[in-house]
């Protein structure tokens, strides 16, 4: 399922009963479980818009995990409704880029972390906020059709971009753009990239150049599409693409 | 058989037919062209069967021969919209300081389907209207008399303003206004086997179908995906340009796949296609990435919409 994950829900019901659900799933698994509902706890938990440290965020996640194996458990499970995070839509792109960063985080901490967005408060920059999780469960018209997540200090592009979400796409690069591991060192992984149309390459494109400058951007297993792409719009130096197997 | 040799008084681009009869004719006529221009230090590029160009380097001499550029006609006009941009990339990088440029193409050869025929008459009238007015050079395209259709090569006498030597008198120049109003030749396929309505957001359905038959007809991993991008370039033009719905019609002729495209959209100008948009430009790619991608495609467009047929044949 991926360790940082995003519901868009549209009743208290159904939020609560899924949550249930995935929390009763971890007590199997022996994981420490933590519900976090109230407004106040999920921006002192998750992302304080605006004041985000990761430093503090990173040391945090780092102490909830130990804790959780100290006394016993083998991991952490929490579920987070996060939609106070996103009611003001003039922070979307800055908690597109939080959730990023914490993505990339618990990455390689014993933790899977459900954000869950109410699509009646967030409408639908709701598939804004799933789009950068590496997993989603969403009502099929704010399915974004793609994921764009940051573990193990790799970009992951996963799932299939054309003229539906190239917009969406954008917006998740940009606020990749802004995380504090863009540099002209980011790896992007396109293994699970089914497909990317033209105008998908050419954003892939230009978030290489803003990034790497004169340098390039590595993509690791890109599809037979970008490959195509790239050859046929003369980009073939745009991008600096390598398979699994080789060299870093 | 005489081939007018000297390049006297070229101010303009010149495109001629060349007919000869048999192989003894071809390497004749196309020799002593290449020759001619050696002498005169021009450069020159031979775009013809791999066959050919052993006879070529053959009947010139390794001194000769070494100082001519060659390429396989079969690789490069496997799908004839590629042959008009490997002609402005060697204009473009041959054509400094002044040098003088001549080149032999000849596109048309006797295993062409009628398909890729039509497309080779068009390729030969674009042509004028890529270069005319442009940097003056000299293009010679064969074409074989005793192997092709008569019918062939009186409409080469159409398409080249130049041929047997002279002017031709029945040169017919495109109409640039409406260069793509001619009907697509060949059986129209009702009630295809594969037939899909398309708009906004449904092109996940469109790429589905065309892996789906790619599939069935025997189409590599390579070829299929190539096909699927392809077929979602035109579409996603159909729902940008083409009145934001299209339909996908996919069925097999003589073991080719034929995706067809169907919008409300007008297509008019003429080179579409055949040249690379810049970096910057979104639009335009969509024909460009089409005729690199695939081994033919046609398009008839006019007022009463467009009609763009990708074709595919499985790699032996």
């Amino acid at each position: 399922l991926g360790k940082h994950i995003c519901w868009v829900f549209d009743t208290d019901e159904s939020f609560r009963t899924a949550a249930e659900a995935f929390l009763d799933e971890g007590r199997r698994q022996n994981e420490q479980t933590l519900l976090v509902d109230d407004p106040a706890a999920v921006i002192q938990l998750h992302l304080p818009v605006g004041t985000f440290d990761g430093d503090r965020q990173r040391a945090m996640y780092t102490a909830m995990a130990e804790q959780a194996l100290a006394a016993g458990y083998d991991g952490l499970r929490v579920v987070v409704n996060a939609t106070p995070l996103a009611a003001d839509p003039s922070v979307h792109p800055l908690v597109m880029t939080c959730e990023l960063t914490v993505g990339e985080m618990i990455s390689d901490l014993p933790i899977t972390a459900v954000c869950a967005y109410d699509e009646r408060v967030v409408g639908l920059a709701a598939a804004d906020m799933a789009c950068v999780h590496s997993t989603h469960l969403t009502p099929s018209a704010d399915d974004p059709g793609f994921s764009l997540f940051m573990a193990s200090g790799r970009l992951h592009i996963t799932g299939e971009i054309d003229i539906h979400n190239t917009d969406r796409f954008n917006t998740a690069l940009a606020a990749a753009a802004a995380t504090p591991d863009a540099s002209k060192d980011l790896v992007v992984d396109a293994g699970e990239l089914d497909f990317i149309d033209v105008n998908g390459t050419a954003e892939l494109v230009e978030f290489s150049r803003r990034l790497a400058g004169a340098g390039r951007l590595k993509v690791i297993d890109a599809p037979r599409s970008l490959r195509s792409v790239l050859a046929a719009s003369s980009w073939d130096s745009a991008l600096d693409l390598v398979t699994a197997g080789a060299q870093l | 058989v005489t081939v007018q040799t000297r390049t006297e008084g070229s101010t303009a681009f010149r495109h001629e037919a060349f007919m000869y009869a048999g192989q003894e004719e071809f390497v004749e006529g196309t020799a002593s062209f290449i020759a001619d221009g050696l002498a005169q230090d021009e450069a020159v590029l031979v775009v013809v069967s791999a066959a050919k160009i052993e006879l070529l380097r053959d009947a010139l001499g390794a001194n000769a021969a070494d100082r001519v550029a060659f390429a396989d006609m079969a690789a490069v006009g496997r799908n004839p919209a590629r042959i008009i941009p490997a002609w402005q990339q060697f204009v473009a990088e041959q054509g400094i300081d002044g040098r003088n440029l001549r080149g032999i193409g000849e596109p048309i050869y006797p295993e062409r389907s009628a398909a890729e025929l039509a497309e080779c008459h068009l390729h030969e009238s674009l042509l004028n209207v890529a270069f005319e007015g442009g940097r003056p050079w000299w293009l010679l395209c064969p074409y074989d008399v005793e192997a092709l259709d008569p019918a062939v090569v009186e409409e080469a006498q159409r398409t080249h303003p130049y041929a047997l030597g002279g002017q031709s008198a029945v040169y017919r120049a495109l109409d640039v206004r409406s260069p793509f109003d001619a009907p697509l030749p060949g059986p129209r396929c009702e009630g295809a086997p594969g037939e899909v309505v398309f708009a906004a957001g449904l092109l996940r359905d469109v790429r589905t179908l065309v892996v789906h038959h790619a599939e069935r007809i025997g189409l590599g991993p390579d070829q299929t995906s190539d096909l699927v991008l392809a077929v979602n370039e035109i579409a996603t033009n159909s729902l940008r340009h083409g009145g934001g719905s299209g339909v996908l019609r996919i069925w097999e002729e003589d073991g080719t796949l034929i995706c067809e495209i169907n919008d409300g959209g007008w297509i008019t100008e003429p080179l579409i296609g055949r040249s690379l948009p810049p970096v910057e430009q979104q639009n335009g790619r969509g024909l460009w990435l089409a005729n690199q991608l695939c081994d033919l495609v046609q398009l008839s467009s006019s007022a009463d919409g467009t009609v763009i047929r990708l074709h595919m044949r499985p790699d032996s």
